[in-house]
């Protein structure tokens, strides 16, 4: 059964890597590339900011929390985390340092993220059950749906990319709403080993936050020209197809292989004493 | 892996202005999309290389050498951001886009000798035995004359494809002059 949702997750990634590579192709052929490198560099970043903290801290205490046989534990731990970027998003807002957009899109992609933090508990409803049909359409539909209102409000510049990322989360928590049902929760207190959990992951999550945004920030904080970050992010986007869909699962694979498998290397191994 | 590593190398040198044309439009080839995503197939073919070699070095280290390898990683993941920001400072004012996937090569050039050396060691290879081992494998001279075929007949089959870039190239060599 788990490898059935490994597969269907694989594919899953798969083809929204697929939809959502043909789709900025459809925006960037309307949008300049300095409208297309502020809104995939600088607001879209702005965006996993405030949703990237509720993901990496609340999903991994939620995944590792001693009490996680209790499906109603895990997801109050996801609603702790919704309610915390609800905090989080007001304060990223204010201090975004970003003149090359305005406060209106800035405001309304935090409001964006603040709607998609709704759809966590959702997913992770969705993990524990190994359900990923969910997902799937409701990532499918929205980006489609993202795309539509990009392209129809495009004039409006930026904006237009925040208007359609609200679109997006309106329909990703519309319709995981709609197909998992209510969820149970057992209210805000938090326990005091959810909170140093929270706490340790924290440190963590900054880190790879870095990590996985470092040529974003430096193109960001360096002040490249904003054409300069549409042409990155749509190279690394094309990419990306081939990295993350072809390399990674063959290194996966490599890592796991013994040293014979490494034919003539492995001849030149020194024999083991007898 | 550096099959597909070194076709995206080979076929992004020759198409890549051609198909951000095709793809997306007159605009991004003069914001310089084509010529970095050249370079990004340049990059690729260092991610597909050092993948290959990173692999192959963790599966044939033993616990103590994981765990020394471990470490060093660990300094890699802090180098890897420390080289981007300093190398983007310089060279993204000048260089733009380009800048930033530069700095990028150098990283996976530094990381790929690392993971190079720590395998020479490991296979307690003496001089430079190891490297024509690897590289000059009948295989991999193979791969290479195919990879460099593909493309020309590609373009002999579809020479549209080459007027196109060639047309673009005197567009934009007559933008810069103008």
């Amino acid at each position: 059964m788990e490898i059935d949702a490994a597969k269907r997750a694989l594919s899953l990634h798969f083809v929204l890597k697929v939809l959502t590579v043909g789709t900025n192709v459809a925006i960037a052929r309307v949008a300049s590339p300095e409208i297309f490198g502020q809104a995939n560099i600088n607001l879209l970043l702005l965006y996993t900011l405030v949703l990237h903290f509720t993901r990496e801290c609340f999903r991994r205490v939620a995944q590792t929390s001693p009490q996680s046989a209790l499906q109603l534990v895990r997801l109050t731990q996801m609603w702790q985390g919704t309610v915390c970027t609800w905090g989080f998003a007001p304060v990223a807002w204010a201090l975004w340092p970003s003149a090359d957009l305005s406060p209106m899109s800035t405001a309304i992609i935090c409001l964006a993220a603040s709607i998609e933090a709704l759809a966590e508990p959702l997913y992770a409803h969705d993990l524990i059950k190994l359900e990923m049909k969910h997902r799937a359409i409701a990532e499918g539909f929205a980006l489609i749906l993202r795309s539509a209102v990009v392209l129809g409000t495009i004039t409006r510049g930026v904006e237009a990319f925040a208007l359609g990322q609200v679109a997006y989360a309106i329909a990703v928590v519309l319709l995981m709403r709609m197909q998992t049902g209510p969820l149970r929760w057992k209210g805000l207190g938090v326990e005091r080993a959810t909170g140093r959990l929270v706490g340790t992951e924290l440190g963590l999550a900054v880190l790879k936050f870095v990590l996985s945004e470092g040529e974003k920030l430096v193109l960001l904080f360096f002040a490249a020209a904003s054409a300069e970050q549409g042409v990155y992010a749509l190279v690394a986007s094309l990419g990306s197809i081939i990295t993350r869909n072809l390399f990674q699962p063959i290194e996966v694979q490599l890592g796991r292989k013994p040293p014979t498998a490494f034919s003539p290397l492995s001849n030149r191994l020194p024999e083991l004493p007898k | 892996m550096w099959v597909l590593g070194l076709g995206a190398f080979v076929y992004g040198q020759l198409l890549s202005e051609v198909f951000i044309r095709v793809a997306y439009g007159q605009q991004w080839v003069e914001a310089g999309a084509g010529a970095a995503l050249r370079a990004y197939s340049g990059y690729v073919l260092l991610m597909a290389l050092n993948g290959v070699i990173d692999a192959i070095g963790h599966a044939q280290s033993s616990t103590d050498q994981l765990r020394t390898r471990g470490f060093i990683m660990i300094g890699f993941s802090w180098y890897f951001p420390l080289s981007i920001y300093l190398l983007s400072s310089m060279l993204l004012a000048q260089y733009g886009a380009l800048g930033i996937i530069g700095s990028n090569l150098l990283s996976y050039v530094c990381r790929i000798a690392y993971c190079v050396w720590l395998l020479r060691s490991q296979l307690a290879l003496a001089g430079p035995a190891f490297l024509p081992e690897l590289w000059t494998a009948l295989s991999f001279a193979c791969v290479l004359f195919l990879s460099f075929l593909g493309p020309i007949v590609s373009l002999a089959l579809f020479p549209q494809a080459l007027l196109l870039y060639r047309c673009n190239r005197g567009y934009l060599l007559r933008t810069k002059q103008d």
